[in-house]
């Protein structure tokens, strides 16, 4: 059952698969490796891995977050004389620690966009198409 | 028979979304139709392990409605979870999108997300209720070996946040 409560956080861009959220190391580094063949130019390039590779750290944080979570999660549901104080207690701090990611996320969304053109943005994200 | 046919699709859906997961979270793919088989299996024989070990028969029932209550809140959240997805894929490939934007999507399905976890934990706690602590044992043993997330959930679905 706890995989039902966790596939939701999963399901929700936690740590992977492909996703558009920005949020999964794997994301980040599939977006990164399109961007130098992308942006010819070289100083808005480097800005542009720069952001990714923060981008890149937050996801990394919250990856290693939700590993940790799982162990946590998994004991509380073994636990029978767990009535959910527990569980839920470990599901609130990680929905805190998501939200932190998800805003931190969405600065560095818009902190790329500033080095990427409106053509290279459609490019750059059509991979996922 | 409606009842049939339903408890049928949330079972598909819930595989489905298993069988999405497993392609995305494995370096080699595995077969989709092989994946899916196995965790309807799962499912399956999670029923026939609640009947076989909770001693009581009235008791083995409750538990058993609620793993299907369970499921029902899985393939609700899916569906929302894919929607989720969707939207915010369209949205962040708009270089015009709003910061605005962003934020009531992460917070309208946050709230829907939070709301799913609170039902799931109070199914797991009725169900904990409902068993003893040895039944609790083997039956949340089985779960979490066979029906855990890291080996099920991985969504292969454009989007997300």
């Amino acid at each position: 059952m706890i995989w039902a409560l966790l596939a939701i956080f999963f399901l929700s861009g936690g740590v992977s698969g492909v996703s558009g959220s920005m949020l999964t190391p794997e994301y980040v580094n599939q977006v990164s490796k399109r961007v130098d063949t992308l942006i010819p130019d070289a100083a808005r390039a480097s800005a542009a891995q720069q952001t990714l590779s923060e981008l890149n750290q937050e996801a990394e944080k919250f990856k290693k977050i939700f590993l940790d979570s799982g162990e946590q999660l998994d004991k509380a549901y073994s636990d029978h004389s767990d009535d959910g104080s527990r569980a839920g207690r470990i599901l609130d701090e990680l929905n805190a620690d998501w939200a932190v990611e998800q805003k931190a996320a969405i600065d560095l969304r818009f902190k790329l966009r500033e080095s990427v053109t409106k053509q290279e943005w459609t490019e750059l994200f059509a991979f996922l198409e | 028979m409606i009842k049939t046919h339903s408890a049928k699709c949330i079972l598909t859906m819930i595989a489905a979304a298993c069988v999405l997961a497993a392609c995305t979270s494995q370096q080699e793919s595995p077969d989709p139709v092989a994946v899916q088989q196995e965790i309807a299996a799962n499912l399956a024989n999670e029923v026939d392990l609640v009947r076989s070990t909770v001693s009581d028969a009235d008791r083995a029932n409750r538990v058993v409605g609620l793993l299907r209550e369970r499921d029902r809140v899985i393939s609700r959240h899916v569906k929302e979870l894919v929607t989720y997805r969707q939207d915010m894929a369209i949205l962040n490939d708009d270089y015009d999108a709003k910061r605005e934007s962003f934020d009531q999507l992460l917070s309208a399905y946050n709230t829907e997300r939070e709301a799913a976890q609170k039902e799931l934990l109070g199914i797991i706690t009725a169900m904990k209720k409902q068993t003893t602590a040895k039944e609790w044992q083997v039956i949340s043993k089985y779960q979490l070996k066979r029906l855990h997330p890291r080996q099920n959930v991985y969504p292969d679905v454009k989007g997300g946040g």
